[in-house]
């Protein structure tokens, strides 16, 4: 046994290691396998020379359009050789059937080994959420967000997880430290990322599936396909179904959750170094925007419900000023009136009886004594009432 | 039996003939110009912060003497009450002679993101109720709720309830926690607290991309392929772009807004169990006595049927009555089916109770 001394690196293995990291760059730079199709080159070639140099509001849509067409067209491709197949078949139940299967068998395989005529895996891909909108909406600039790859990197974590379990050293080690769990929650979302992606890969499968039983089916129910428009609203629906099964599971909530979360967990962690970096420049962060925001809308908040408050005591107020208004109002005209009346009355009574007369609507009566009577019986009923009765 | 009853030929020609719809459609695209929503002329008559309360003009000698104030939801643009000649809810209520005004939140900014809850029921929404009750001299006014937003006029009229004569919710959730409800179910095991800290307000692409995701191969894939077969008609096109407009118009949400509704009303459930807090005054549906309209649409895939339904058990209105519509969570507002039925509806139903 030899008494050399053990090297504290003996344990890693540096080439495996250095592969690992040459893959993992080269991962970032190898383009995804395209679409090869005959129709989908065609309209892409037509579309370079008809595309205007500049924009239109419709220039956008079209893009959606013809990048759907894409899919259509390759689809349209691989079934009409589906059915080009079939056709120099013999007419024998059991060929088409099995020609069939075998054709869907390959096309299974293809979501694994990614090299076969259907490359299918890249057309569902297309469709399968969440994928576009989280690198645009949640990966946002940030100190990770453009040096981060949001696919996959085969042997990555296991390297990340031995560089992070390594103490922060020196000056800077609380940024050290940061930066270490970034890397750490990066590689979280990662494996997320890769088992939903994973998953979704698991569902065009069973589409697929799903799509080969439906159309042997037709095949012995005496229904047909007849044009390739159905064979992709046919993979659609197959899609659409298997998607809506799995989505309302538990598991699926589960995945969901812990792949957002663990995004925002990232992106959390991102923003806080690069606050760091914008702090040490005194620069303004998200953070002190934030504070400044929540200090206006309180502020604000403070402002308005004082004005609400203002309204509401002037309104009173001019409640109040129309209230003592009216009371002036019928207070003066009263006084007045009452001179008036008792002048009037005093000076004319014949007039006042009139007006009694029209207020009280009393039977005319013809006796002297009545009339008295009916005009002391006014002036009590007046006085008591105020001049408002006098007025009708 | 061959399940392939296609011909080479006919796949040739089939192809073609999509080849010269989407080269035509090209054509149709770039001759569109601008695409206009919003038909009915309406004015601007209160304005605070984002908001703007719109009073339509009326296309009637006589109108109800009730006016109506439509919410809206936080979520996408008012113009889907009002998209164009024909396909409008507002434009059918005016025309039954209803006195419409719409709130229209519009884009909330950075510096909205503390904006609750409170702030838009308590704030916004009465504000407006004040105005127009200031405006006609009444006590109170008929409110309609659309989506989201009929839930926050259900939580309005539970705490304002001397405000309004009578309540219309359209396709609105009540019970978050219905089965068939996806929504709540993607969004039951998420960090809420996680994502507004870190982002603010929530961005309106997250929003339309959780909506793409509830029927993600018709609505990122098979729809614009259907799109190339109306691309010879220019006024199918116009149609078609203007609801596509409308579905990518999506502003951000209040972060704190989108916090307290998220984790009150979708994982909570919190409406149905009178949980839910708007600034210092729990919701108590079962205080609501005054009349309702509950319209729902039968194949709502955002709002089930029974998540509407459930506010029949929730209100203690002794006048209630649901509506269901034969149709999805929009076309209750856009589809031609629509416009015969719930202007019409909606009107009777007020007047009668005018």
């Amino acid at each position: 046994m030899s008494n050399k001394k053990q090297s504290p690196f003996e344990k890693f293995d540096w080439s495996d290691i250095q592969k690992k990291y040459v893959d993992a760059l080269n991962a970032f730079n190898t383009p995804k396998p395209s679409m090869e199709s005959v129709w989908v080159n065609a309209m892409d070639d037509w579309w370079k020379s008809a595309k205007p140099k500049s924009e239109f509001e419709g220039t956008n849509i079209f893009e959606k359009v013809l990048d759907q067409c894409r899919n259509y067209y390759y689809m349209s491709e691989q079934f009409s050789n589906l059915v080009e197949g079939i056709n120099k078949l013999k007419s024998n139940n059991e060929n088409i059937t099995a020609f069939i299967n075998g054709k869907f068998k390959d096309i299974d395989s293809s979501f694994f080994d990614g090299s076969n005529i259907f490359n299918w895996n890249s057309l569902a891909e297309n469709y399968a959420p969440p994928n576009d909108f989280m690198k645009s909406a949640f990966l946002d600039p940030s100190a990770f967000s453009n040096s981060m790859p949001h696919g996959s990197i085969p042997g990555i974590s296991s390297i990340a997880d031995q560089f992070l379990s390594s103490p922060g050293l020196g000056y800077s080690r609380e940024a050290q430290d940061k930066a270490k769990h970034a890397i750490k929650l990066w590689t979280d979302y990662q494996q997320n990322y890769q088992e939903y992606q994973s998953v979704m890969a698991g569902l065009n499968q069973d589409a697929l599936e799903l799509m080969r039983k439906r159309i042997l089916e037709m095949s012995t129910n005496g229904e047909d396909i007849s044009s390739i428009r159905q064979m992709y609203d046919l993979w659609v629906d197959s899609n659409e179904k298997v998607y809506a099964e799995y989505v309302y599971t538990e598991e699926y909530a589960e995945l969901n959750g812990r792949l957002v979360n663990s995004m925002m967990a990232f992106k959390k962690q991102s923003q806080a170094i690069t606050e760091d970096a914008l702090s040490s420049m005194n620069l303004p962060t998200t953070s002190s925007v934030d504070e400044l925001a929540r200090r206006h809308y309180e502020l604000r908040k403070q402002m308005k419900a004082m004005q609400t408050e203002i309204n509401s005591l002037k309104k009173q107020l001019q409640q109040k000023s129309n209230k003592s208004e009216v009371v002036k109002k019928q207070e003066k005209p009263t006084t007045k009136r009452k001179k008036k009346v008792k002048k009037t009355v005093a000076s004319n009574a014949a007039s006042n009886v009139i007006e009694i007369k029209q207020t009280k609507k009393k039977p005319a009566g013809n006796s002297k004594s009545d009339g008295k009577k009916e005009k002391q019986e006014s002036r009590k009923s007046s006085a008591d009432k105020g001049m408002i009765e006098l007025k009708f | 039996m061959n399940p392939f009853n296609i011909k080479p030929e006919n796949i040739v020609n089939e192809i073609h003939e999509f080849n010269s719809k989407l080269a035509q459609g090209f054509n149709t695209l770039s001759e569109l110009g601008e695409i206009e929503v919003g038909v009915s002329e309406k004015k601007a008559v209160y304005k605070e912060d984002s908001l703007v309360l719109y009073h339509f003009k009326s296309r009637t000698k006589t109108q109800n003497s009730i006016p109506l104030l439509i919410v809206y939801a936080l979520v996408n643009r008012p113009y889907m009450a009002d998209l164009q000649d024909g396909r409008s809810m507002i434009q059918g209520l005016l025309d039954e002679g209803v006195d419409v005004y719409l709130i229209d939140w519009g884009y909330p900014v950075s510096a909205d993101r503390y904006l609750t809850l409170d702030d838009y029921i308590n704030g916004y929404i009465n504000n407006c109720v004040d105005v127009i009750c200031e405006k006609h001299k009444r006590k109170n006014i008929n409110l309609l709720g659309i989506c989201q937003g009929g839930a926050f006029s259900l939580c309005y009229t539970a705490l304002h309830q001397e405000k309004v004569k009578n309540l219309i919710t359209t396709v609105t959730p009540v019970d978050f926690h219905t089965k068939g409800d996806l929504l709540s179910h993607m969004v039951k095991d998420l960090d809420i607290d996680q994502i507004v800290d870190t982002m603010g307000n929530i961005p309106g692409e997250i929003l339309n991309a959780t909506f793409l995701s509830l029927k993600p191969y018709t609505l990122m894939g098979q729809k614009y392929v259907d799109l190339v077969n109306i691309l010879d008609d220019k006024q199918k096109t116009m149609n078609f772009m203007r609801m596509e407009k409308w579905i990518f118009d999506s502003p951000d949400l209040a972060g704190e807004a989108y916090r307290e509704f998220i984790k009150q009303f979708y994982q909570q459930n919190g409406l149905v169990k009178g949980t839910v807090e708007i600034g210092d005054d729990v919701v108590d549906l079962g205080k609501i006595t005054i009349p309702i309209l509950n319209i729902y649409a039968r194949d709502d895939h955002l709002v089930p049927p029974d998540a509407s339904r459930a506010l029949e058990g929730c209100v203690s209105s002794k006048d209630y009555q649901a509506l269901e519509f034969p149709g999805g969570h929009i076309g209750i507002y856009v589809s031609g089916k629509a416009q015969k039925m719930i202007p019409p509806s909606v009107a009777e139903w007020l007047s009668d109770r005018s």
